[in-house]
């Protein structure tokens, strides 16, 4: 156990809870918009790396290594699809989602949609699968924090667990999404520092870009290929654009994520908050592709490829800079699994409890009920993580694409398209959902050479087309909600008694009875 | 470049240079929007 490292851990973690702190004393844990969204208050800057930070888990670190390792080049498909995952997702819902989110008073993304497509079953299926998913992730999350804090600290794995899912409470707790959010600012940047570090010691140990490529070359000529080692995913265009589709805008459809737009203090930022996101994915997101890739030359007989980025640090750097290497792989763990907890915590409160349990609570009653289901979940999934059940990673494995299946057309067809309608949402979240799983369970995409993400994408949207519109006569949008969306579309502020819709007793059930008696 | 063949450059070089003309593009189609003063939009 090495003291420096420790010391650079102890502070990183005590950083994590002041950070909590400070949200708690700024109010974010004393109002539903506050816990949820920070107040809606959150700035461009913050924008952009809680939104970068959050997409990027401890995967970037252990299984992007683990793929450059593995395939050499062929990991840039991934990296070229992520660069631009930020600013197109901020491009496309950004400034839209914001408004739209406002003007109906949804406070998470998942209320948001059944706002948009009015139907419990949207709600109910939307808040089921998000947390069925994305409690799996928040387990594996958990698991890769225990471990990887293992490896750094050499404290068991249960003590590792406990320290790390304690930290990661602590904050969430204390300061809600507002904590999440100014934190993972912190862990964006640390992640940049870490990972720039030592790809610089890696470069300087193989004698450069082109000279590793030459002693790769020599080694085995496909790795530099973009086909993958021994040309095995040579011409399955599917494959690969499946792999630049899933991160590129997969991101879309991740409820986690598009949150982000909803706390923005203003729609407007989302400009600023897209070139902020291009700019730290461009230093970030290639770095651990290629230092996978360079491992193959410093660490050529490693029996677990995904420690490949961990050892270069442990190999090429001087203690105290791999304390802030192993910093920024518990950063880049714990900014996704803070987030995913918060969002899971959120949407079974708000989506489920609150809205099919129990509707009738004051708001600071609900505050007090999210952060009591943030807590429970992630006891349990402590609990559960100590036992490690195998399962876990292969739920995590379906996670991002049939989250990205399911609600990709509903999120960006919701403000861009006025014949989006209830049935067409609905039968795109079942069919993205059910058509990503099975392609990934039965294995189509080796049969097809087609990527579970580009079918998911492809099917979902086109259900929600074909649905929407054999459906319009029938159940057509409510005229509320267009009118909604002509204001989305306009490039000015809110009007006054647009922004009302947000106050808490306007919240989906004075918005029902709102609508019915427009119908009435 | 960099000793890589010339479909592995386009990867690495020309798929972020698409993102970089992409958010200059974003950029300019959106450098009338109004309302980017602090608080302006709350």
């Amino acid at each position: 156990m090495n003291t420096t490292v420790l010391l650079f851990l102890g502070l990183y973690f005590l950083t994590m809870l002041a950070v909590g702190v400070v949200s708690m004393r700024r109010g974010g844990a004393s109002s539903m918009e506050g816990y949820y969204l920070g107040g809606r208050n959150v700035g461009p800057l913050v924008t952009a790396l809680t939104m970068q930070s959050t997409s990027m888990s401890g995967y970037m670190f252990l299984g992007a290594g683990s793929l450059g390792y593995t395939q050499g080049y062929y990991g840039f498909w991934y990296a070229g699809g992520d660069i631009g995952g930020g600013v197109v997702n901020l491009s496309v819902l950004g400034r839209r989602m914001r408004k739209l989110s406002q003007i109906m008073g949804a406070l998470t993304s998942i209320e948001y949609l059944e706002k948009r497509y009015p139907s419990k079953w949207v709600r109910l299926i939307a808040a089921g699968l998000s947390v069925f998913l994305l409690g799996a992730y928040v387990l594996a999350q958990f698991i890769a924090g225990g471990k990887g804090l293992e490896l750094v600290t050499g404290l068991s794995y249960e003590l590792s667990l406990f320290i790390a899912i304690a930290v990661i409470l602590g904050y969430t707790l204390m300061g809600g999404y507002g904590a999440v959010a100014y934190t993972d600012v912190v862990q964006s940047l640390i992640m940049v520092v870490g990972i720039v570090w030592i790809l610089a010691a890696t470069l300087n140990e193989v004698g450069g870009l082109t000279a590793a490529n030459q002693a790769l070359a020599e080694l085995d000529p496909t790795l530099l290929s973009i086909w993958g080692r021994d040309l095995v995913y040579e011409n399955q265009w599917g494959i690969v654009l499946g792999a630049l589709l899933i991160f590129s805008i997969g991101y879309m459809g991740w409820p986690h994520v598009v949150t982000r737009h909803m706390a923005m203090r203003n729609p407007f930022h989302a400009r600023r908050a897209g070139v902020y996101s291009t700019l730290w994915n461009l230093v970030f997101v290639s770095s651990p592709y290629i230092l996978g890739t360079l491992a193959i030359l410093v660490l050529p007989d490693l029996d677990d490829p995904e420690q490949a980025i961990f050892l270069l640090a442990h190999n090429l750097l001087p203690a105290a800079v791999v304390g802030i290497v192993m910093a920024a792989i518990m950063a880049a763990i714990m900014s996704t699994a803070d987030s995913i907890l918060l969002q899971t915590g959120s949407i079974a409160a708000r989506d489920l409890y609150e809205r099919f349990i129990n509707p009738n609570m004051q708001e600071k009653q609900m505050v007090r009920v999210s952060q009591l289901i943030v807590l429970v979940l992630g006891v349990v999934c402590g609990i559960v993580a100590l036992f490690e059940p195998p399962g876990v990673f292969a739920i995590v494995v379906f996670t991002t694409s049939v989250l990205g299946s399911a609600f990709l057309p509903s999120y960006v067809a919701a403000v861009w398209w006025r014949k989006a309608n209830t049935p067409g949402a609905l039968t795109s979240m079942i069919v993205g959902s059910l058509v990503a799983f099975f392609w990934q369970y039965l294995s189509l995409d080796v049969v097809t050479e087609i990527h579970p993400m580009l079918a998911g994408v492809v099917l979902s949207s086109l259900a929600m087309i074909v649905a929407s519109l054999l459906t319009q006569s029938s159940h057509p949008v409510p005229e509320h909600i267009l009118s909604a969306m002509e204001e989305t579309a306009e490039l000015r502020p809110l009007p006054r008694s647009l922004k009302s819709q947000q106050a808490f007793e306007m919240a989906h059930e004075a918005l029902a009875l709102k609508t019915q008696a427009r119908t009435a | 470049m960099f000793g890589l063949p010339v479909s592995t450059t386009l990867l690495v070089v020309g798929v972020p240079a698409i993102w970089v003309l992409y958010t200059l593009g974003f950029l300019w189609v959106t450098k009338n929007w109004p309302g980017l003063k602090r608080n302006a939009e709350r």
